[in-house]
């Protein structure tokens, strides 16, 4: 078998654009290249690819492979996997690096288990270690409660990266790279699971990834109703959204969109104002890249205030109404 | 000397103990203070559908056939959360003694309607001179054909307003015989009592209320008998109760330690505070260990005389160290409605008292001795 | 038509515990003996889901576990609400198992117990949170996947379910076998009746060892790693949170609005 060498970018488009992960993943992948004086490429499957592969050389990728194919509009492991597996073998990269996303979940532990090597899901920090050139892969366990940095020897280290954890390079249109269009022959007969429908649950107003400030609510909000008038109303002041931890999107409060955490989304904007948030490890891993957290709870012992710049202690429905108004009045000027 | 609970009620323990965290949240046992009802029908009918009703009970009663130790081990859990309602009264104050001393009539009648959580009972002996013996009751019945008029004033009934039947103790000539009493019987009012746990006790005013001879338990003039068993069943429940209340008592100041900062320290690294905790830790193991021998010794259905007052009179003054002692520790904070603390306090007081207090169950213990 | 499935059930630390408690020494986490282990929580929505279906389709679920000294009275919970069979890989081999030394092992287990239409995972494992475990399994085992259910139903020899997509759900369906992975959304696990805690009490789980199941012990646990565990660390917080006060809760609120604007937050 050939030497692996060379970092490979599994990209993902969306809106026909380069999906933000996938800059992040190539600003970090073009460190990891240069540091082992290889190639950085990056891999965008789609029924059309489009202009996201410029796009992709703009923020570092040396090469890009382009797989287009009417059977790929759409995510689906059994027709994804094929592409995937075909371009780690024939690419044989040292590794590749994925999004922790919907897809990267679902894709990486099957090509890693299928190509029989390792994979270190959800990755924080990467770095190449000089000696064995190894990618050393730093990842939170426990629930957040410890992190651990996990290796391999196995040849392509697949590895996700959680979103946000990273940062993109500047974009640069001048940069030069190959756009290569692949051709992978997907094997229909092969695609055993059928999507019957999709149901999108979208929340109203600004998407939680991409809010400057959120307001989440946690367990202690007590039922729905919070979401919409007094989480609502702060927010709606803010400009910004909200947020749920994960107990009000299991009992079903709010859509399991709004839910923010280790397995919902990782959000990072300036300001985090938690209410009645207790502040669990696992909730914490989806809002700790935030700047600033503030955190309104009644119990004074409650972890959320250890990640917080600020707090109040006190209860919610007294305090947050208030802390609304004074918002107002301030903005107002 | 195996000093463990087996597998099976370690496994009832904890399934006991998430569904108490998850349904009977501090908040619940706040609401229900409140309540006028006291309990949750709603929360009454999952219990039952989890079995525990029926724990004690056969299963040719619709029961679980299981003993004593096993329902100690659901009680510690039921005291760490506080859980409210008519749990003892239905189970052990009623089902029991109809078990042990029904006719195959009224087990028929009772015990399967329990075990579905589709009946609740109360125990009615307390009366206003507040004796636990049978000098104690003044509550008259008085034969008239087939059954009985029952005239006379229960107090510190528990959950009586909401209770379908009462076990009721009442003089009839020399001796004390057992009734078991339909709540909506004519000639019966019932009262709902200010207490200090905020539990639901009542007075219960029975006016010639009329009574079938069927439904005496036991035999005629013979329920004092009855009375000091089941006397013995609530002692050792309480003393499972407490158990658990105090053992989160100790959880809750032992953690109060470890985060309250005085003069730049920790409150947990002076010795003086170690050495409260340490005694309190030292009367909760103890506790627990005077309890289990004596639910041991029922469970066996053996003579425990000793062994429930000991337990009874070691636990109640063993609460009141572990109450004041938290109390001590958490400072102001501890008085506060918001915090626990104050539940825990005034719950432990009312089960020091239920079923005899210290002082009670050592009188018992010195005549064991021959004193 | 009754359907035979598999419940893969992990026993960890309690992730409920105060993060307090988590404390790492040589390169192992450890937790005070009175922390006792659960079932993987995730583990658990997927329990329900087939015990759902067990109720609704009629079937067998088998629970199946890794490790060594697995707890009994936390690893028959399975058998408490409802499992029909509690299948342990129990032997010090498999400790320090990572993602592929578990699935390798489970898989090839399952291999062995032969009958399955369904096996259910959770989606990830509340201790090393890696969610490739399931996955893993249905690509030895060469079965379709589908991760991330939120409900599932079998009707007419398929499945259907609900996966949850960023911005809300797709329903998939896929024929029999297959092995879904299961999240929370799905619900949680009911509680344990009194009789079924005492009936599983009185069960004892069958127990395999690597030779039970055709493996040699280098190729489980530790030795059967694809990953190595160079650090397990905690990185230091350095909790410096500002309390704003105030003589009522209105007034803290107020003056917490005063003070970001202060700190030029606005």
């Amino acid at each position: 078998m050939a030497e692996n060498k060379g970092i490979l970018v599994y990209g993902e488009l969306a809106g026909g654009k380069l999906a933000s992960i996938t800059t992040e993943l190539l600003g970090c992948g073009r460190k990891l290249a240069d540091d082992l004086k290889e190639d950085l490429s990056c891999l965008l499957v789609s029924d059309t690819v489009g202009e996201a592969s410029k796009e992709a050389i703009a923020f570092g990728a040396d090469r890009v492979y382009t797989v287009e194919d009417a059977s790929l509009k759409q995510y689906q492991a059994d027709s994804y996997m094929q592409v995937a597996e075909k371009l780690a073998k024939e690419l044989s990269p040292r590794a590749i690096l994925m999004g922790q996303t919907s897809i990267g979940r679902d894709l990486a532990p099957r090509l890693a288990f299928r190509l029989g090597v390792d994979l270190a899901t959800d990755c924080l920090e990467l770095s190449i270690d000089p000696e064995a050139k190894l990618l050393m892969r730093t990842r939170p366990v426990y629930g957040g409660n410890a992190q651990a940095t996990f290796s391999s020897e196995l040849m392509p280290q697949i590895t996700t990266v959680r979103t946000k954890a990273m940062s993109p390079m500047e974009r640069d249109d001048s940069r030069k790279g190959e756009v290569i269009p692949t051709k992978v022959e997907i094997d229909a007969s092969k695609i055993r699971t059928k999507i019957v429908e999709t149901i999108k649950e979208e929340v109203a107003g600004i998407k939680l990834e991409d809010a400057p400030v959120i307001v989440t609510g946690g367990r202690g909000v007590g039922g729905p109703e919070p979401f919409k008038t007094t989480l609502k109303e702060l927010a709606d002041i803010l400009h910004g959204a909200v947020g749920a931890t994960r107990p009000p999107a299991d009992n079903g409060w709010v859509p399991s969109a709004m839910h923010i955490g280790l397995t919902g989304k990782i959000v990072a904007p300036d300001i985090y104002i938690a209410v009645a948030v207790s502040g669990a490890s696992q909730h914490v891993a989806g809002c700790s890249g935030s700047k600033n957290i503030i955190a309104i709870n009644k119990d004074p012992e409650a972890n959320i205030f250890k990640e917080a710049k600020f707090g109040v202690v006190g209860k919610y429905e007294e305090v947050v109404p208030a802390f609304t108004n004074k918002l107002k009045e301030i903005l107002a000027g | 000397m195996d000093f463990s609970f087996n597998e099976e009620q370690e496994m009832l323990r904890k399934s006991a103990r998430q569904f108490l965290e998850d349904e009977c949240p501090k908040k619940f046992v706040r609401d229900m203070e409140e309540d006028e009802k006291g309990y949750s029908p709603e929360l009454w009918k999952r219990m039952a559908e989890l079995g525990w009703m029926g724990l004690l009970l056969p299963e040719e009663y619709g029961g679980l056939g299981g003993n004593f130790l096993d329902l100690t081990a659901l009680l510690e859990e039921m005291g760490r959360a506080l859980l409210p309602g008519p749990f003892l009264p239905t189970t052990v104050y009623s089902s029991l003694p109809i078990l042990h001393y029904g006719t195959e009539e009224q087990k028929r009648e009772f015990l399967p309607k329990i075990a579905e959580g589709k009946l609740i009972m109360t125990l009615a002996i307390t009366e206003p001179s507040g004796r636990f013996d049978e000098a104690g009751i003044e509550t008259k019945a008085i034969r008239s054909n087939n059954d009985y008029l029952i005239t006379g004033t229960k107090l510190l009934v528990p959950d009586a307003h909401i209770a379908d039947w009462f076990l009721c103790a009442a003089k009839e000539g020399e001796g004390i015989t057992l009734f078991l009493i339909d709540a909506k019987t004519p000639g019966i009012n019932c009262t709902l009592l200010k207490t200090l746990a905020a539990d639901k006790q009542c007075e219960v005013i029975l006016d010639n209320a009329k009574v079938p001879a069927r439904n005496i338990l036991g035999k005629s003039g013979a329920g004092w008998e009855i009375a000091s068993k089941i006397e013995q069943w609530g002692a050792i429940a309480q003393c499972a109760l407490i158990s658990g209340c105090l053992q989160q008592v100790l959880e809750m100041t032992v953690d109060y330690t470890k985060e309250r900062m005085q003069f730049g320290k920790l409150i947990g690294s002076f010795q003086a505070i170690q050495h409260q905790c340490a005694d309190m830790a030292i009367d909760v193991d103890a506790v627990k260990f005077i309890t289990y021998e004596a639910a041991w010794k029922l469970s066996q259905k053996l003579p425990a005389t000793i062994e429930v007052s000991r337990a009874k009179a070691w636990t109640s003054d063993a609460s009141r160290r572990v109450c004041l002692t938290g109390h001590r520790i958490h400072g102001g904070l501890g008085l506060t409605e918001d915090h626990d603390m104050q539940l825990y306090f005034r719950r432990a007081k009312a089960m020091e008292l239920a079923f005899g207090d210290g002082d009670f169950h050592r009188e018992i213990v010195a005549k064991e001795l021959g004193l | 038509m009754p359907i035979n499935m598999i419940v893969c059930c992990k026993q960890v630390p309690d992730p409920e515990a105060p993060p307090a408690v988590f404390k790492v020494a040589g390169n192992k986490m450890t937790l005070p003996a009175d922390v006792k282990p659960v079932i993987s929580p995730y583990d658990e929505n997927a329990l329900e889901a087939a015990l759902r279906i067990k109720e609704k389709t009629g079937g067998k679920i088998t629970a199946l576990s890794l490790g060594n000294k697995l707890v009994r009275d936390v690893i028959k919970k399975s058998l408490a609400v409802g499992a029909d069979e509690l299948i342990l890989l129990e032997d010090e081999a498999f400790e320090e198992s990572d993602s592929w030394s578990t699935a390798y092992a489970l898989a090839t287990a399952i291999k062995k117990i032969g009958q399955y239409d369904l096996i259910f995972c959770g989606r990830q494992a509340a201790d090393w949170d890696a969610g490739q475990t399931g996955l893993g399994i249905a690509e030895i085992l060469g079965i379709p996947a589908v991760s991330v259910a939120r409900k599932v139903e079998v009707t007419d020899g398929k499945v259907r379910i609900e996966q949850v997509i960023p911005d809300g759900y797709e329903i998939v369906e896929v024929a029999l076998p297959t092995l879904i992975t299961v999240t929370s959304e799905l619900g949680d696990l009911r509680y344990a009746a009194l009789k079924g805690i005492m009936a599983a009490a009185k069960k004892q789980p069958t127990v395999w060892k690597p030779a039970d199941i055709g493996l040699e012990p280098s190729q489980v646990g530790a030795a059967g790693r694809h990953s190595k565990l160079n650090k397990l660390f905690q990185p230091v917080k350095e909790a410096k949170c500002e309390i704003i006060e105030g003589d009522s809760p209105e007034e803290a609120g107020a003056n917490l609005a005063v003070k970001l604007r202060e700190a030029k937050l606005l």
